[in-house]
């Protein structure tokens, strides 16, 4: 059975329950208009949906039904105890074919012409008796199994911090008993844990939603956009059964159409440009997603013109924002990624289907919002792909804990590439050039930035061991040296308030298993230009 | 808590929580006040305004808190003595007033109440909502998310940068 009539189905159900109740009250007070008001538009619902899902037996049974309701809502009729009864054996009916579709998905044979007759006389204002034939089926008990309820999404993001707040409560409380010698409320303490993990993959399956509701606009899209262009294009998608949590995809639906405009517009060539390059007339576009060890990878690939270095090598140049030596020695992967440059666009002219330039750095910092990447490949004459790369959710994250002086703060370990030691006894040793400090990390030179000056935090002078994170941003490497590293832990990002949203060194805040409150560290504040980084981040 | 609301059914009468800071007697709308607590573990956070005293968690709540002395302009005390704290809720957020010590709830009449005198400091007049003549002190009415708006206003001051 198809979603639309299986939800179709539980709707009516619905529906009808409120019918039943309202049908009894109605017979006993026919002059309220609140409840045949109730009736009225619960039988209109079902004749819409069934016209819209094509259901001709049904819709002309609620119409007549509807038609009889009409009249006497606007006081053209009055009620009588055979009308009624008309009304009852046509819902009657309407639950036969009801059940019907529920085992077979497709109407019963035959037709109600007897029921439908009787309806419109007594809404034309005669054909008062009841003919004994107008039930043309013996009405069984209804049995629309429902298999969804509705529920707000409110009450769905209500539950999911909840659960993230057990979750934390949990740490809480393996943090305590760690320290403790209480043996008695070990297993009982494990079970608390292992039933808390369920209920957190539970509660955020109920908030995953097929990555096909993020996609089921772009078909008329990229239709509309090669009509316009007069482009072939065959868009195909796979994986469209991945499911994520409602919150990413509605952040990440937006760059998502972006980048499939671009594709249609910059990336795939006209069909006269694809024959002189021995290719098929129809450019192909391709959307893939797939589900990746707590990551949703999604590939949007064309096979189009490729990205024009030469293009992005003059418009580097052009824009300054690199020497003819330096693009000398940059790799092809190394330039493509100026394309995520703030007003970057190759384009050669603005069209109103893509590109003035505002887009691939609004999506990129889009997805990186939310903890995403984004990378491209292109082969010239071949295609491009760009790849997003998101996390599953965005409510639980793991974040390492370090310590610079007496303060404690969380980084996440999305970002955190690997540990190193320096300093000490370690065969590491940061090193200066002028005041940048660098590291020597397997035949490369890190840029490190200290944390303690970054942040301003007063550090022990005296210690000697530090250790340096690596840390990944997009496709950046730098180090950050730190006094301690704790454990990881799970977090909850809980946002900071307004009077210190404007540090952008932080993404927020969670409560530590102790119960302390710790800071999140945003490195991507930090790298906004290495060695120059503002540290109240304002620049940013 | 110790204070008691007088059950006083005078129409012209309001409750305000009293508290003091560095030696001067303020009030505030009980209806404002969430919790009345004594702040623990308080972490601070590195970059903030001077005002920010830091952030802790207070029963689950992400509480931001707000060191009334520095907020006031007033000296900071001369030891770590025993503070408390009274929440208060803007806009879904939680922020914590770190006051030296918190008095009674007091139901007071508009019989003592004054306009701010006329000379008062320009930046207390931002804050001051009138004053009430008490037996043994004078109680600025303290227009807390003033406070607070204030120092939206005057964002975060930069600090050292990177060399």
């Amino acid at each position: 059975m198809d979603d639309l009539l299986s939800e179709f189905l539980d709707e009516t159900a619905e529906n009808l329950d409120v019918v039943d109740r309202e049908l009894v009250r109605f017979e006993q007070d026919p002059s309220n208009q609140d409840v045949l008001d109730t009736i009225f538009r619960a039988i209109h619902t079902i004749k819409g949906t069934c016209g819209f899902i094509g259901l001709p037996r049904l819709e002309a049974l609620a119409h007549a039904a509807e038609t009889v309701l009409g009249k006497i809502r606007d006081g053209k009729l009055t009620v009588t105890p055979s009308s009624v009864t008309l009304i009852l054996e046509a819902i009657d009916q309407i639950k036969v074919i009801l059940t019907h579709l529920e085992s077979e998905a497709v109407e019963p044979d035959g037709d109600d012409v007897n029921l439908i007759t009787c309806l419109l006389g007594v809404a034309d204002g005669h054909g008062e008796d009841v003919p004994e034939s107008a039930q043309t089926e013996t009405v069984k008990a209804r049995s629309v199994k429902s298999q969804t309820v509705r529920v707000t999404t409110d009450a769905l993001d209500d539950l999911m911090t909840m659960v993230s707040e057990l979750v934390l409560t949990r740490n809480q409380l393996l943090q305590t008993m760690r320290d403790s010698q209480d043996t008695d409320s070990h297993s009982p303490l494990q079970r608390l844990s292992s039933i808390t993990a369920e209920l957190q993959d539970n509660v955020m399956k109920t908030r995953l939603q097929p990555i096909s509701t993020a996609w089921q606009k772009l078909p008329r899209l990229v239709r509309d956009i090669a009509v316009e262009l007069d482009k072939k294009i065959d868009l195909q998608m796979q994986g469209d059964e991945t499911e994520l949590d409602r919150q990413v995809l509605e952040l990440i639906k937006d760059p998502l159409t972006h980048m499939v405009r671009n594709a249609c517009d910059h990336g795939l060539e006209t069909a006269d440009q694809r024959r002189a390059a021995g290719k098929s007339e129809q450019g192909t576009l391709r959307l893939s997603a797939s589900h990746e060890g707590g990551h949703i990878f999604i590939d949007i690939a064309d096979d189009g013109q490729g990205l024009d270095m030469s293009r992005i090598k003059e418009k580097v140049l052009e824009k300054g924002l690199a020497t003819a030596s330096e693009i000398q020695a940059m790799s092809e992967e190394a330039l493509t990624t100026f394309i995520f440059h703030p007003g970057f666009s190759t384009a050669e002219a603005v069209s109103n289907v893509s590109g003035r330039g505002v887009g691939m750095d609004v999506v990129r910092a889009n997805i990186e919002m939310i903890g995403g990447s984004v990378s491209v490949r292109s082969v010239p004459g071949q295609g491009t792909t760009f790849t997003i790369k998101i996390p599953l959710t965005l409510s639980i994250h793991n974040a390492l804990v370090i310590g610079v002086g007496d303060e404690k703060f969380a980084l996440p370990q999305l970002y955190v590439k690997e540990l190193v030691q320096v300093g000490g006894q370690s065969e590491h040793n940061i090193e200066h050039i002028h005041n940048s400090a660098v590291l020597r990390l397997r035949e490369t030179l890190l840029p490190v930035l200290s944390l303690s000056e970054t942040l301003d935090v007063v550090t022990d002078e005296g210690i000697e061991t530090h250790y340096v994170i690596v840390a990944q941003i997009r496709e950046q490497q730098f180090g950050l040296i730190v006094d301690q590293v704790f454990d990881t832990e799970e977090i909850v990002v809980k946002p900071l308030s307004r009077l210190l949203q404007k540090l952008s060194v932080y993404s927020g805040c969670t409560i530590l298993g102790d119960g302390h409150v710790v800071l999140i560290l945003d490195p991507t504040a930090m790298v906004t230009a290495p060695g120059t980084a503002h540290a109240d981040g304002v620049a940013a | 808590m110790t204070q008691s609301v007088q059950a006083q059914v005078d129409q012209s009468t309001k409750d305000y929580l009293s508290f003091v800071i560095a030696d001067q007697v303020f009030g505030m709308p009980v209806e404002l006040i969430q919790d009345i607590f004594m702040p623990e573990s308080l972490t601070a956070v590195p970059l903030s305004d001077e005002t920010i005293a830091g952030v802790l968690n207070l029963r689950g709540t992400i509480v931001t808190m707000i060191d009334g002395h520095a907020s006031l302009g007033l000296p900071k005390p001369d030891s770590a003595s025993a503070q408390m704290a009274i929440r208060l809720e803007y806009e879904g957020e939680s922020y914590g007033l770190m006051v030296d010590t918190v008095g009674d709830v007091l139901s007071l009449t508009a019989d003592f109440y004054e306009e701010n005198p006329s000379h008062l400091d320009p930046a207390w007049r931002r804050f001051a909502k009138g004053v009430y003549r008490l037996d043994d002190a004078l109680m600025v009415v303290l227009d807390v998310f003033e406070v607070l708006n204030l120092k939206l206003a005057h964002g975060v001051k930069s600090r050292k940068g990177m060399s």
